[in-house]
């Protein structure tokens, strides 16, 4: 009890005069540190957000309506009929379970105030949610014995009105629509005007996400003058029934096209398309949060080897070791904690932007998202903060018990600017990696619940590379201090700099290893842009030969449903000037419980002008009219393992339709897959006939924009667009696509600079009296300037040379296992060297810039005087 | 000229109806193109059990009381299906069908009352067929397993709180009321409806709570009416009140009330023998006396919810009931519908307080005018 | 009182201050103290620790100003120079020897001789024979290639006396050049560069507090009560 009561005196003793006083006077190194670990724990925090926030986003609308639903239905081919919804209603008549049946589609602003066109609207049966409604307040009145004031007034006065819209106050504010006005919109190919009547009267305080509209369905299905379908049923099961019990019934009389969920289920399906981007969103930010632990490591690194004196001299006067490294253990811990403590709160502000970032990702590719946002949970915070500590006081242990180790004589004889780790430390890392390497090239990827392939084995074989390269060239660090005589005969300062790698200490290198990470998996990323953007520019060479594009203004993006009708179609073509045609038919479908594609092709006209890019073409092109017969793209593919020869079975709401593989085509624009039929099979099975697309071949191409004006004036619920315009446009959302990942190369990349500019801080303050030495036999400020570039400007020059070294290897690991195991594509490989040099020079540039910097502070610094 | 004009639209509206199933085939319909009741032995069954359409206004209307064996629960059940049509808004010669419901539930124990109301359009959450007893709402319905012995069965439930699953049995054939199941309630040539009843059922079945469930018996009352405007302009509401008594009788007496405050002509008390035979008692030979008021603290309606029956029989002998109800509040708020009224379980007494039956009493217009909705 | 020399000869020498002055604070290190080292002469500082020997030879040098009074450093006034062009007076007319040599560790012995004369901008092909010779005068020829971890107290000392001289500066200030020494190898360090100073024709001020030291100087100066005078 006496020793452990006198150590706790010790312990707090210590703390106060060796660690907070150094706190103290060095707090600008430490709160530098704590930022930068900050800015990669808020990164890792607003990634985290944005992903959950995309998540949540999938079909969250209606829960803010009727809250969550229980079970969904949804139809794995078209919608559901109204004759689905009846039959539902009848097989649950004796349950308790209420039924709400959503439809979901794009609308377009006809004159927006604002950037805003693309709009969501939301068809409910609002008397399905009138009666919903009823029971919640009466229930609710009970339960508080109070008689609470009723939505249900205000609701019964606008909800029947035949053509009314709700929508949140802001979405109306950016606007300017008044209460009352009538707003003209565009759904598929017509023009409508509806009439806004406020906020959505039964969510109380909670309004609706910003960019949706609500309306009755039945009521627009109306004015649409279109029959009425659903896109999913949501089934919210009361307290009296099991939910176990409700799937009962339903799986024991559903039809064979019903596809029914729990909300787990649903929301995973929903995961399940955004799990590629989340995880290659999470493994970016996973980086951040890396490189952040390399500076730590450094950082604390360099205070273990500057300060071993003090507690050289703490083990001389017999102070147990154990607190020594308990005392530099709550270093790291206090840089973790301030650290992670400012990245919930970076996290969180960022989180808004990163969140937006995504959103537009997954707006465009996946569904409409809700841009509200998501929060993080505490629990989750917690726990990001927790690993933030982790990693930091993993990055000092090592140093601490590394120093804890040495004897105190040795400590103090020990010139302060030697490396703790030896050679042999680094080859070991390179022969596991090495190791770890091959096995993660034989590993084959798993399967997820969304038919991606998860690439383990890529994963592994990315960390292995970093590893080697790293290891690698942080033992040739030396060699390039070899080089002083040659650089010394260009400036004299390259030979105070660069000589100072003759010797590398730990800052040096791990300064090297961060460089080379970042510059590493920004060449690869890089590469693999460069390549997709090749191979997608190829693609769309091939598929996009038509004059004109036409299609609806509600069209805004991969995933969107608006159709035109066959009549708009007819009043186009009969337009002299038309030398050609085709029609382009799809919509999504459920094939073994995920999304995919069917496409309806005009198999003639794909023949004709070659659109079709194939991997595997059809041994007789006409069989590609045989009815019974599908091509499907890679990633459908991949992820449904089917090729040519085998079947797959399509449940149509009236009947099931079982097709052959005959072909494989590349398809670019959509990670879920398709599978293409005749459009004449199309029709037959979906009876669908909307129209999603329409090319234009004209006579004479000096005619285009002439007629895409006309057909623009003529209908102006249609979007007419130029092949020029088209592809523009395609590789414009291409790089929206990747406007996250450009975001968090940056950050990596500024992390990295930060990462040198605090190896020479540390380094020349560490030389502060060499410096003062130097300036006394005559050497210049300007010179000590260029020496501290030239040393940083050196390791920057090297790792941009490793990393690019790096680069390409992660580039095709990237390319030829990662991508092609998760999507399914092939990719061209592409080297875009002008990029590739424009990183490295930056990275020497920015780094040269920040080490002028820290030597002009350093240089402004009194010189010490040795009495 | 008039005469073929009448005959010609008269033609066309009865094309456009039969097209919706018009049943009993009826040659008479009013301004706005409902069809009226028209005397004569029209009704047809199981048919006519069914919706009609064509008429304005239609609901199947069940009441009753119901035990658990032990009498640990008794409960007083209202569930009424209603449908009303009103015209297209596109299609002025077409009607919309909406479908509305009520159930209610006494608990005599607790004393309190519990309801819910819906409003469904006819579609996949709530119809009625044409041509057999099939009503629902939402996962309400109402409808009759066989034709031959008239069984029926239904299922409500409240709030989601408490369901009832009920089987139902005629113990006595069903009634026509008025000529020939055509009721006429005022004196207006619109102001009648076909009525059909039947007074005396068995109903069983089952009824939960939460997580638990009781088997329940009792007996109910059954009511089926369809007209189109069956208020005379100068009625706002009626009273209404049907009884079950223990020595194997039934008593069915409603007052039309009229704007003056007085009772109309048509009103009538009937009653139903133990043979199944009825007797008509007119309105100048009886009276609805009510007894006591309760004044609803939303509506601010003041209902008569205790009242007394007096008639004399056709022996010329004066007899009267004491009806009174089991709880006061048993107003129906419709706060989706607008439609407010009271409709409450109720005890039949004779003089001397000696309990005779029970039954349900319904009380309307004492909030607003039903001048215009039936 | 102060040394004051001819004003006759003072344009020769390479070392003159006339009524330089420096406080810290509150603290005044030296008043008006003036001072001339003729060419090739050895004088050694005196002075109690805390006097102000080593400020007092940080003002000479140009790396801190002086309050009051004027350096000449070879004839030209240094004390209120432009920082650049102070740096290119000093590292062609000044060698120092510092206590703890102050070599860079990166750099091998020859190249740390080297670096005088790069910076001074002495053609390549003369350097190698001027820093051999040295290396040779010193002793130390055959730890050429070596690193400064690798040499003993003594070497090092050697190598900052090599350094100080190689550029033939007009004056090598030292300061306390065997503090850090056995006494032995100080003995040492001390003839070898009172040796050299005299071979280059360099003159010497060196700081010491062993008036032992001082004794193998021409001249003892003692730095007390801020006032310098002349010992002996």
């Amino acid at each position: 009890m006496e020793i452990g009561k006198s150590n706790l005196n010790l312990i707090a003793k210590l703390a106060s005069r060796l660690m907070l006083r150094h706190w103290c006077r060095n707090w600008l190194k430490l709160l530098a540190t704590c930022l930068v670990v900050s800015l990669a724990a808020g990164l890792y925090i607003a990634i985290d957000i944005a992903n959950k926030a995309t998540v949540s986003s999938f079909e969250s609308f209606t829960d803010q309506i009727t809250g969550s639903s229980d079970i969904t239905l949804t139809s794995s081919s078209g919608n559901l009929s109204l004759q689905d919804i009846a039959s539902v209603r009848k097989i649950l008549i004796n349950s308790e379970t209420e039924l709400f049946p959503v439809f979901e589609s794009n609308i377009q602003v006809a004159s927006p105030n604002t950037g805003v066109e693309q709009l969501l609207v939301i068809g409910l049966d609002f008397y399905a949610l009138l009666n919903h409604v009823g029971r919640s307040e009466t229930k609710e009145a009970s339960s508080k014995n109070d008689d609470l004031t009723s939505s249900i007034p205000v609701f019964r006065e606008t909800m029947d009105t035949r053509n009314g819209f709700y929508c949140d106050a802001s979405t109306a504010a950016s606007n300017d629509w008044q209460i009352g006005q009538e707003i003209a919109f565009i759904v598929n190919s017509q023009k409508l005007d509806l009439k806004y009547l406020g906020s959505f009267p039964t969510n109380g305080e909670k309004d609706l996400s910003s960019r949706v509209i609500v309306v009755d369905a039945r009521k627009f299905a109306n004015i649409l003058d279109q029959d009425l379908t659903y896109d999913r049923l949501e089934l919210l099961v009361s307290d009296l029934d099991s939910e176990h019990q409700i799937l009962d019934i339903l799986s024991e009389n559903k039809a064979k096209h019903w596809i029914v969920e729990t909300q787990r289920q649903r929301k995973s399906t929903g995961e399940s398309m955004t799990q590629a981007l989340r995880m290659n969103l999470r493994a970016l930010s996973t980086l951040s949060l890396i490189v952040a632990a390399f500076l730590v490591f450094q950082a604390l690194d360099s205070s273990v080897v500057k300060r071993h004196k003090e507690f050289a001299i703490l083990h001389s006067l017999g102070s147990p070791r154990w607190i020594s490294k308990l005392l530099w253990l709550s270093e790291s811990l206090l840089i973790g904690i301030i650290g992670g403590g400012l990245g919930i709160i970076l996290g969180n502000l960022l989180g808004r932007l990163s969140t937006g970032m995504v959103s537009q990702t997954v707006d465009t590719l996946y569904y409409f998202s809700n841009n509200s946002g998501a929060t993080i949970s505490k629990s989750d915070l917690f726990s990001t903060w927790g690993i933030v500590i982790a990693v930091c006081s993993l990055a000092g242990w090592f140093p601490a018990k590394l120093a804890s180790k040495m004897p105190p004589a040795q400590l103090i004889r020990q010139d302060s600017k030697q490396s703790n780790y030896k050679s042999h430390h680094y080859w070991f890392i390179a022969a596991t990696s090495l190791a770890l390497s091959i096995v993660g090239y034989l590993l084959p990827p798993l399967k997820s619940s969304s038919g991606h392939s998860i690439p383990v084995g890529g994963y592994l074989l990315v960390i292995a590379l970093i590893g080697f390269f790293v290891s690698i060239a942080v033992l040739c660090l030396g060699y390039l201090g070899s080089s002083t005589p040659f650089l010394s005969r260009f400036d004299l300062a390259a030979k105070l700099g660069v000589s100072q790698l003759r010797n590398p200490v730990t800052r040096h290198r791990l300064a090297l290893g961060g460089v080379t990470v970042a510059v590493g998996m920004t060449a690869a990323m890089i590469i693999l842009i460069a390549s997709f953007e090749m191979t997608v520019k190829n693609w769309i060479g091939n598929i996009l030969q038509a004059d004109l594009y036409i299609r609806s203004k509600a069209s805004g993006s991969l995933h969107s449903d608006a159709r035109m009708s066959a009549k708009t179609v007819q009043g186009i073509l009969y337009d002299q000037r038309i030398s050609n045609s085709s029609t382009i038919y799809s919509g999504r479908i459920r094939y073994d419980g995920l999304y995919t594609t069917l496409t309806g092709y005009d198999f003639k006209y794909a023949s004709d002008y070659n659109t079709l890019s194939w991997f595997k073409a059809p041994m007789s092109p006409t069989s590609l009219f045989t009815p019974g017969y599908a091509v499907i793209s890679e990633s459908f593919q991949e992820r449904f393992s089917k090729s040519v020869g085998d079947f797959v079975r399509l449940e149509f709401p009236d009947q099931t339709a079982e097709f052959q593989i005959i072909g494989v085509y590349a398809d670019y624009g959509n990670e879920q897959g398709s599978i293409g039929i005749s459009q004449e099979s199309y029709k037959k099975y979906t009876a669908d006939n909307g129209i999603r697309g329409l090319a234009l071949h004209l006579n004479d191409s000096s005619q285009i924009e002439h007629l895409a004006t006309e057909l623009e004036e003529k209908f102006p619920s249609l979007s007419v667009v130029t092949n020029k315009w088209l592809r523009e446009e395609t590789l414009r959302i291409f790089n929206s696509v990747f406007s996250v990942t450009y975001a968090l190369k940056a950050a990596g990349l500024f992390i990295s600079v930060a990462g040198l500019g605090s190896m020479v801080f540390s380094l020349l303050l560490e030389r502060f009296k060499q410096v003062g030495a130097l300036r006394m036999i005559g050497v210049s400020g300007n010179m000590i300037r260029r020496a501290a570039i030239w040393e940083s400007a050196a390791i920057a020059a090297f790792g941009s040379l490793a990393g690019i070294l790096l680069g390409q290897m992660l580039g095709l690991v990237l390319i030829y296992i990662i991508n092609k195991q998760s999507f399914g594509w092939t990719l061209q490989f592409t080297q875009p060297i002008t990029q590739l040099i424009i990183l490295c020079a930056g990275i020497i540039l920015s780094t040269a810039l920040v080490a002028y910097v820290v030597a002009n502070r350093i240089l402004k610094q009194p010189i010490e005087r040795e009495e | 000229m008039n005469y073929l004009f009448t005959l010609i639209f008269s033609l066309l509206l009865l094309q456009s109806i039969t097209a919706q199933g018009a049943s009993p085939v009826t040659s008479l319909f009013d301004s706005e193109g409902f069809a009226l009741p028209e005397s004569g032995d029209l009704l047809q069954f199981p048919h006519d059990h069914g919706s009609h359409p064509a008429f304005k206004s239609e609901w199947w209307y069940l009441t009753g009381h119901c035990k658990t064996p032990d009498e640990q629960q008794t409960f007083g059940f209202q569930l009424t299906f209603f449908r009303a049509a009103q015209k297209n808004e596109d299609n002025p010669t077409s009607f919309d069908q909406f479908h509305m419901a009520h159930a209610a539930l006494f608990d005599k124990k607790t004393k309190k009352f519990h309801h819910e109301e819906r409003l469904n359009p006819e579609g996949w959450n709530a119809g009625a067929k044409i041509g057999e007893l099939d009503v629902f709402n939402e996962n309400w319905f109402l409808k009759m397993a066989d034709d031959t012995s008239e069984k029926m069965s239904c299922r409500f439930s409240i709030n989601s709180d408490r369901v009832f699953q009920l089987d139902l049995t005629p113990l006595k054939r069903k009634n026509l009321f008025g000529d020939n199941g055509v009721s006429r309630k005022g004196d207006e040539p619109h102001s009648k409806s076909y009525y059909i009843n039947y007074s005396r059922l068995q109903a069983s079945g089952d009824f939960q709570i939460g997580d638990k469930k009781y088997q329940v018996d009792g007996l109910a009352w059954m009511d089926h009416e369809f007209s189109s405007s069956q208020l005379s302009s100068n009625q706002i509401g009626w009273n209404w009140t049907s009884l079950i008594l223990n020595d194997g009788t039934e008593i069915m007496a409603y007052v039309m009330r009229r704007d003056d405050g007085k009772k109309d002509k048509h009103s009538v008390l009937t009653l139903i023998k133990a043979d199944g035979s009825m007797e008509k008692i007119p309105s100048e030979q009886f009276d609805w006396v009510p007894t006591r008021f309760w004044k609803s603290p939303r509506s601010k309606g003041t209902y008569p919810v205790d009242h007394k029956l007096e008639w004399t029989d056709s022996n010329g002998k004066n007899q009267s009931i004491r009806v009174k109800a089991l709880g006061d509040d048993q107003e129906l708020d419709g706060k989706l519908s607008g439609f407010v009224y009271w409709e409450g379980a109720c005890y039949a007494y004779d003089e001397k307080g000696t309990r005779l039956g029970q039954g349900y009493t319904e009380l309307t217009g004492y909030n607003s005018s039903l001048q215009g909705r039936f | 009182m102060n040394d004051r020399p001819p004003k006759d000869i003072t344009s020769n020498c390479p070392l003159v201050c006339s009524n330089i002055s420096k406080s810290y604070g509150q603290r005044t290190l030296f008043r008006d103290l003036s001072l001339e080292i003729k060419p090739g002469e050895a004088v050694a500082l005196l002075g109690a620790s805390g006097s102000g020997k080593s400020t007092l030879l940080h003002c000479l040098n140009g790396i801190e100003p002086v309050d009051e009074g004027e350096i000449l450093l070879d004839g030209i006034r240094i004390s209120h120079m432009a920082p650049s062009e102070l740096d290119n007076q000093r590292k062609s007319k000044i060698g120092t020897v510092f206590q703890f040599f102050h070599l860079l560790p990166t750099l091998t012995a020859f190249e740390n001789i080297e670096l005088s004369l790069q910076l001074t901008g002495v053609p390549q092909n003369q350097i190698a024979p001027r820093v051999e010779h040295l290396m040779k005068r010193l002793g130390i020829a055959e730890r050429s290639n070596a690193f400064p971890r690798d040499l003993s107290g003594g070497e090092k000392q050697r190598v900052a006396i090599a350094r100080a001289v190689a550029h033939q500066p007009k004056i090598i200030l030292a300061d306390e050049p065997t503090g850090n020494l056995d006494s032995e190898s100080g003995k040492t360090a001390l003839n070898l560069l009172k040796a050299v100073c005299s071979e280059e024709n360099a003159a010497l001020l060196m700081v010491t507090h062993s008036e032992h030291d001082a004794s193998v100087c021409d001249r003892q100066l003692v730095l007390e009560q801020e006032k310098i005078r002349t010992l002996g």
